[in-house]
């Protein structure tokens, strides 16, 4: 039984637990890195929207951003961090804990 | 969501859609049939060597085809990642590239007698595994179980020379598996 100073709510991070930003590291999660039109599309989102985002995760040092020139084409890449990575794998084990304590 | 607020049937939806998101990516990476093709071809050319050749030339033929066909499986990756837009590193399997590449000549020294000419098959089975892990495939797993026995089953047998079946045999179920899987991939698409 999990104590009220210690339940798993009260470790949910504000930065992560957002649908869209657990959805962009969900899926770095997996990769090394992804370019911001396959976050687009994969996370079904508009440019504006994706930016904000990355931006607030960025923020807060968990993922990286490069912007390059491919073939004279601009693209961007984004990368999580290793916080990143432990932040996503954090809010996991909260939201399954929060589970585990209503079964 | 409000961290405050989150309820059960919450938790569950956006755990769900992690799974979701983390599969579709993990799915979209898997793509194992052009090193499958690619390395089952060069084993199969490596039967000749193999039938005519000592062991030395089997070794030069791997230095040679081995570097070779990694690099075009670097590059195969490279250009197909940059493609999708998403990638992964590439740091385990040229480790177990490498780590196959230097078992598949020291074995052999150390070893003799027709051990020596297919002892290399069982090291191509171990990569197979790790592949396997890495990639979290099943195929790859089953493949790579296939791969061990081949040898095991030549060394059973009266074969004087294994080593020449051994490489037509290994080629064949990798050369197959690389076919059956690019199918699968073109359908899954």
């Amino acid at each position: 039984m999990t104590s009220v100073g210690d339940h798993p709510l009260q470790r949910l991070d504000d930065v992560v637990h957002q649908r869209v930003r657990l959805g962009i590291l969900a899926v770095l999660g997996k990769a090394d890195r992804a370019e911001f039109t396959y976050l687009r599309k994969t996370l079904d989102l508009t440019d504006g929207n994706l930016s904000r985002h990355l931006g607030v995760l960025e923020q807060a040092g968990y993922v990286e951003i490069h912007k390059a020139f491919e073939d004279r084409k601009p693209r961007t890449w984004v990368h999580a961090t290793r916080s990143g990575r432990a932040a996503l794998a954090a809010e996991v084990a909260a939201l399954r804990e929060l589970l585990a304590d209503h079964v | 969501m409000n961290p405050s607020a989150t309820s059960p049937r919450e938790a569950i939806d956006t755990l769900r859609h992690l799974e979701d998101l983390s599969g579709q990516t993990r799915a979209l990476l898997r793509s194992f049939w052009f090193p499958l093709v690619l390395f089952g071809v060069l084993t199969l050319l490596s039967a000749p060597v193999a039938l005519v050749g000592e062991g030395v030339a089997v070794a030069v033929y791997w230095a040679v085809a081995g570097t070779a066909g990694g690099a075009a499986v670097g590059w195969y990756y490279h250009h197909r990642e940059e493609r999708l837009g998403v990638s992964r590193s590439g740091v385990p399997c040229i480790a177990t590239g490498v780590a196959l590449l230097v078992a598949a000549f020291a074995l052999p020294a150390m070893t003799s007698g027709r051990l020596q000419e297919v002892v290399s098959a069982f090291a191509v089975a171990g990569a197979y595994l790790i592949f396997a892990w890495l990639d979290r495939s099943a195929v790859l797993a089953v493949l790579s179980a296939a791969l061990a026995v081949v040898p095991a089953v030549a060394l059973a047998s009266s074969l004087e020379h294994p080593g020449p079946v051994v490489a037509v045999v290994t080629g064949l179920a990798i050369l197959v598996t690389g076919i059956v899987a690019r199918r699968a991939e073109q359908q899954g698409r």
